[in-house]
């Protein structure tokens, strides 16, 4: 290690930092700003590397093709895919009208309305971004306290902590499991096989933990708000051929590439293809009272769809090589494989990730400990490899719920309940997150541990 | 300063000061629009937030002054409210300002804050009295 093995690190360090400030910058000479969001970041941090000398244009190139198992343009095609989907679905009311219905499934019980939010951030938060549960289910729920003149951050909580959770469950839950994964050489079932348990054991504790904090805080009866759900729905038909094409898209998903003899990433974008030409020829923007467009169009929904993924992912996949090329990932590798013990390495990944995330973000965490995963240096076990890409998936998913910090939906969720005048502050998140994450953890991991000592 | 084509933005945090101020701003010909951005814009939320933002109205009528509530649908609240004022043609924009306290006002900016950067005529930040900045 030498001076110039600290450029990456001080590169990466300031990418992080400004995915997190996401600073407006003023253009010298004129009178324009331009907003670095996590998209732009990466890319100034690529661009100071290689002014730097500290990578060259090969990092370039493997941070669009990949190193070993790992293939950025893949996982890419995958989340893009699967998010313009889910995007449109979205746009027709579908996750609004069930969020509806959930609200009055809960019967004027508040504990009901507590569990059931919960049980559906879970369900949508299978095969969606949490972007489209927190968009969606927030402001049902502040419509429903308001209503019910009751404190909504019991249910806000309720839903914010489960769109966590149940993340890890599927391939495509999170674009970190999808990273993390595909690094592993794991597909949609054998992938599903080993996060089942784990998901489900957190799923049950973080429930129990969340009622426990907030059971005082939710009151026995609450009169939930006289709608008709159906009215929550702009476009029924889409919402039938949107949910359709999502079941169909994960089914074909799922199948095993070595039966069809298709790489997993070419099946998603015939469906996103598929759900685009159906919104291109259905979806008619209208004219509201003021003259304005008021109904989603195309253009709403393509301009939705979190393209700035791209550059950020290959970003951080040029930015870690760096580290990697100046031995970062080495070191940490040389370190991790100390701990001989596939149970204790299980632990150790679950809450390095949970902690790193916090500090660095779930994708950056999730990019470094993956090409770590990759050290020659880091010798464990097959069965520890597998293990290990797991634990990170565990922590990746479930430190977004420790602090605000964790994710970027977590940023985005706060900035949207001070804006409807129920700001979340950092540090009563963190009171919950504290006290219940590392529980859950525990025993997702330990989980996980169980899985990998019986079947590996 | 009197404008002839004024943008209100309203959020469900945005105090009657911020109304009232817009008020004074105007004159008999103003033109204003009240200006609310949601996720998604369905039967059930239009009705929802003309109930809600009916007092905004209300405050203008009472001053003799016309004003239309317009909902916008978008998950980018900040590019919506500019884009409306661009397409409208607004020559003011008056908006809350919300106190962002700690970490999250650290690394957040806020609608405010964009809008002074972004907006392409006068905007005026109303705070309530006694709100920290």
């Amino acid at each position: 290690m030498d001076v110039l093995s600290l450029v990456p690190v001080a590169v990466f360090i300031l990418t992080i930092y400004l995915v997190y400030k996401h600073p407006s910058v003023k253009i010298p000479f004129t009178s324009k700003y331009v907003h670095i969001d996590y998209g732009y970041a990466p890319i100034i941090g690529v661009i100071l590397l290689l002014l730097t000398f500290s990578t060259g244009i090969g990092a370039v190139w493997r941070g669009v093709m990949g190193v070993g198992n790992i293939r950025p343009y893949s996982i890419l095609v995958i989340i893009v895919s699967f998010s313009y989907i889910c995007v449109s679905l979205d746009y027709t009311g579908f996750f609004e009208y069930l969020s509806m219905r959930v609200v009055r499934l809960s019967r004027g019980s508040g504990k009901n309305l507590f569990i059931y939010i919960f049980l559906f951030a879970s369900f949508i938060t299978l095969f969606t971004d949490n972007d489209i549960v927190i968009l969606t289910m927030t402001p049902i729920i502040l419509y429903t306290c308001r209503d019910a003149k009751i404190n909504p951050i019991p249910f806000l909580f309720s839903m914010f902590f489960a769109a966590n959770i149940m993340s890890v469950t599927l391939y495509i839950g999170n674009p970190v499991n999808i990273i993390a994964a595909d690094a592993a050489g794991l597909t949609f079932v054998p992938y599903m096989k080993w996060m089942l348990i784990p998901s489900i054991l957190a799923e049950v504790v973080c429930l129990l933990l969340l009622w426990i904090a907030f059971r005082r805080k939710v009151p026995e009866r609450l009169v939930a708000p006289e709608v008709d759900p159906s009215r929550t729905l702009k476009d029924r038909s889409g919402a039938l051929f949107g949910s359709t094409i999502l079941v169909l898209s994960i089914a074909v998903f799922s199948i095993s590439p070595d039966l069809t003899g298709v790489a997993p990433w070419v099946t998603p974008p015939f469906f996103a293809i598929a759900m685009f030409l159906h919104d291109l020829f259905r979806r008619r923007p209208y004219e509201g009272a003021g003259g304005i467009s008021q109904h989603s169009s195309l253009k709403e929904i393509i301009q939705r769809v979190p393209w700035k993924v791209i550059p950020f992912i290959i970003g951080l996949f040029i930015i870690v090589d760096g580290l990697a090329s100046a031995g970062w990932t080495d070191m940490l590798a040389s370190q991790l494989s100390k701990i001989g013990n596939p149970v204790l390495l299980t632990v150790a990944i679950t809450y390095l990730s949970l902690v790193l995330c916090n500090f660095m973000n779930n994708h950056p965490a999730s990019i470094f400990l993956v090409r770590t995963f990759q050290s020659p240096l880091f010798t464990v076990l097959a069965a520890s490899s597998v293990g290990s890409s797991l634990a990170l998936i565990l922590g990746a998913n479930f430190g977004a719920n420790l602090t605000l910090m964790g994710s970027l939906a977590g940023l985005m969720w706060a900035k949207i309940l001070s804006d409807k005048g129920q700001p979340v502050s950092f540090s009563k998140f963190s009171k919950y997150g504290l006290l219940i994450m590392p529980i859950v953890a525990a025993v997702a991991c330990l989980g996980l541990a169980a899985e990998l000592a019986l079947w590996a | 300063m009197m404008s002839k084509k004024m943008l209100v933005c309203i959020t469900e945090a945005t105090p009657e000061e911020v109304v009232q101020a817009a008020v004074k701003l105007c004159s008999n010909d103003t033109e204003v629009y009240v200006l609310h951005v949601v996720h998604l814009l369905s039967d059930f939320i239009r009705k929802e937030v003309s109930d809600k933002f009916s007092w905004v109205i209300d405050l203008f009528k009472k001053a003799g002054l016309k004003s239309q509530l317009e909902i916008v649908e978008s998950t980018d609240i900040k590019n919506a409210i500019i884009s409306f004022a661009k397409k409208n043609s607004c020559d003011v924009i008056v908006t809350g300002t919300i106190p962002r306290k700690g970490l999250l006002g650290f690394f957040s900016e806020s609608i405010s804050d964009y809008l002074v950067k972004n907006a392409p005529c006068t905007v005026i930040l109303v705070r309530k009295a006694g709100q920290p900045v």
